[in-house]
């Protein structure tokens, strides 16, 4: 809509003595678009041509991925046969169930502990040692999810963990955490929390900073509870902060793969098997590539409506 | 009278008990982040018998390096993949700045038609996940003879990265001041001369901040690498990965494996951490 003239005042300066080929036509009003031209190619090349293929390939049933495998014997065009299958497969569908109960379970945890961390890190945000201190507590957040899954793997160990050994010490009951299929659900939502709670914690730190403290002092002569002063002026104020944080999440929950890959493998069972393992082993290890692009097109399709959906309701509710 | 003095501080301020209070509950946040970490920082300084005791070793011998020297020096270990990781994160990193700045330079300061659309079609190409992206570019980069390269590592983190490098570089350029740019062009320099001597330097702790992210996604990326790669050019993420896979896992030179991996972070984050939420927000945006 906004259709700018190309010609906008950016010609040849004055002063340019014995322009080469180069110099003349950056300088000139394609100048701009020249420079855009790799960039350009990079994305064509490595994001929206997959796309176009990954669609393509979802109707057929190639089975090409991979440079170990993927003998590639003839491809048929197979209609709708994949989405079909989608629904009657077991393994995809659990996988659907397990990462949806992870982001049902693991996202408002998450946004609700970081809420909690950033009103004590906005608190002592002025005060001595808290610079290092917080330094520490988003450590986990840049460390790559799959060293998250190792080291848990080793601290939750059920025989050597240190886990076990501080619980037994404080005389509670042990558990087996990651081999154990009714707790590996649950120890793989406690090591997402762990790495990713810093996270949406800082940006809510950040976020309650920037309220004006016009908006407390004014609530505290009305004589407002804390609960009060949460629900009627944080929860207002930072509802684009939440959003984000809370997109950030759910975006993070549907796409996990290495805190998985690096702790149970979906296992026990398929207890912990989520859609990006899922179709990372329909596609790298069954070959059924065709199946899995169909599968990885329609958590795209999930994941972008997911979270419009979140942003619409922040955005309405009041 | 006394008691009142010890209700003060040396500045002179009243430090009131939440405070305290607020501080230590601060002091528990960290404690819970860093304690698992330095747990297996120092798993890593044991030997393998010391892993298995229950109960466990608190305090290792911090002058028993053995687990570093089985995993980095000799032959088939962690040694090779992580020189490989070194090379593909600053080659990523240095071909994803070439291709950014120029791209990010004619978003800031030339005239584009429909500029806006452009923006939003650049950063948003990064909606999709890695699992969806990779499907198709490991059939295209066997059929480019880049599968197992790491020439095809670099290609596809160029991409992974390119649209964050180039949304945030056109911020920070447009940030540049235009009248220094102005006042340089009617000196007489170039466009390009503009770019390389005026708006680099001036945005160069942005460029900088871009440079290290690109690095550290680079860095530890895993399902890319899984998938692109066999045994010649595994990267240290996919060599990291095969201790989930074993059965007697050999924790001490897991640990020992993990903290060199972690290293780059645990820096970055002790000197970037005022730009760390900013860059991983929209970095987290744009890696989808």
């Amino acid at each position: 809509m906004s259709a700018q003239p190309a010609i906008h005042g950016a010609g040849a300066g004055p002063g340019s003595a014995r322009p080469s080929l180069w110099a003349r036509v950056t300088e000139g009003s394609l100048g701009g678009y020249v420079l855009l031209v790799p960039a350009v190619v990079v994305i064509l090349l490595l994001t929206i041509w997959p796309l176009i293929f990954n669609a393509a390939i979802s109707f057929t049933d190639f089975a090409g991925g991979g440079g170990a495998g993927g003998a590639s014997k003839g491809v048929h065009f197979i209609g709708l046969q994949n989405y079909a299958n989608m629904i009657s497969d077991p393994l995809f569908m659990g996988s659907v169930v397990t990462t949806v109960s992870l982001v049902v379970v693991a996202v408002p945890l998450q946004l609700v502990f970081a809420y909690g961390a950033a009103r004590i890190l906005a608190r002592t945000h002025q005060m001595i040692g808290t610079r290092i201190l917080r330094t520490l507590f988003i450590l986990p957040t840049m460390m790559t999810s799959l060293a998250v899954a190792l080291f848990w793997r080793y601290i939750l160990d059920a025989q050597i963990g240190v886990a076990n050994f501080v619980l037994h010490t404080l005389h509670l009951p042990t558990s087996r955490f990651l081999s154990d299929p009714s707790t590996a659900f649950i120890s793989i939502v406690a090591m997402y929390l762990w790495q990713w709670i810093p996270f949406a914690a800082m940006i809510l730190m950040a976020g309650l900073l920037g309220i004006p403290k016009a908006l407390y002092e004014a609530a505290s002569i009305d004589g407002a509870s804390w609960l009060q002063r949460i629900r009627y002026i944080d929860i207002p104020q930072l509802r684009r902060v939440f959003a984000i944080a809370g997109i950030l999440a759910l975006v993070e929950v549907i796409r996990m793969f290495d805190l998985i890959y690096g702790s149970t493998n979906g296992g026990p069972g398929t207890s912990t098997l989520t859609v990006s393992v899922e179709i990372y082993r329909s596609a790298f290890q069954n070959f059924t590539t065709g199946y899995a692009a169909a599968s990885a097109l329609v958590v795209l399709v999930v994941t972008i409506l997911a979270s419009q959906l979140f942003v619409r309701a922040t955005r309405e509710e009041r | 009278m006394t008691a009142a003095a010890t209700h003060k501080v040396r500045s002179g301020r009243r430090v009131r008990p939440g405070a305290i209070v607020a501080w230590l509950a601060t002091l528990v946040l960290a404690l819970m982040s860093a304690m698992p970490v330095f747990w297996i920082v120092g798993t890593s300084f044991k030997t393998f018998v010391e892993t298995q005791r229950v109960p466990p070793v608190l305090i290792p011998d911090f002058t028993n390096l053995k687990a570093y020297f089985h995993e980095f020096t000799g032959g088939s270990n962690a040694f090779d993949p992580f020189v490989r990781s070194l090379i593909v994160a600053t080659a990523t990193t240095v071909v994803t700045m070439l291709v950014a700045i120029p791209a990010a330079f004619a978003l800031a300061r030339y005239a584009i038609r429909r500029k806006p659309d452009v923006q939003f079609w650049i950063i948003s190409s990064r909606m999709m996940p890695m699992i969806a992206g990779i499907i198709p570019l490991s059939t295209l980069f066997v059929a480019l003879g880049i599968y197992d390269t790491m020439q095809g590592l670099v290609l596809l983190y160029l991409g992974v990265n390119l649209s964050f490098a180039v949304w945030l570089l056109t911020i920070f350029f447009s940030n540049v001041p235009d009248e220094i740019e102005q006042a340089a062009q009617i000196d007489g320099v170039s466009r390009m001369g503009v770019l390389r001597h005026v708006t680099l330097p001036l945005a160069r702790s942005g460029v900088a901040v871009i440079a290290i992210f690109t690095w550290i996604f680079t860095w530890n990326e895993l399902l890319g690498a899984l998938v692109l790669t066999t045994g010649r050019t595994t990267t240290l993420p996919v060599y990291f990965s095969t201790f989930s896979s074993n059965t007697a896992v050999y924790f001490q030179n897991m640990a020992a494996v993990g903290t060199i991996q972690i290293i780059p972070a645990i820096l970055i984050t002790f000197f970037a951490q005022r730009y760390i939420v900013s860059g991983l927000s929209m970095g987290a945006i744009s890696a989808e």
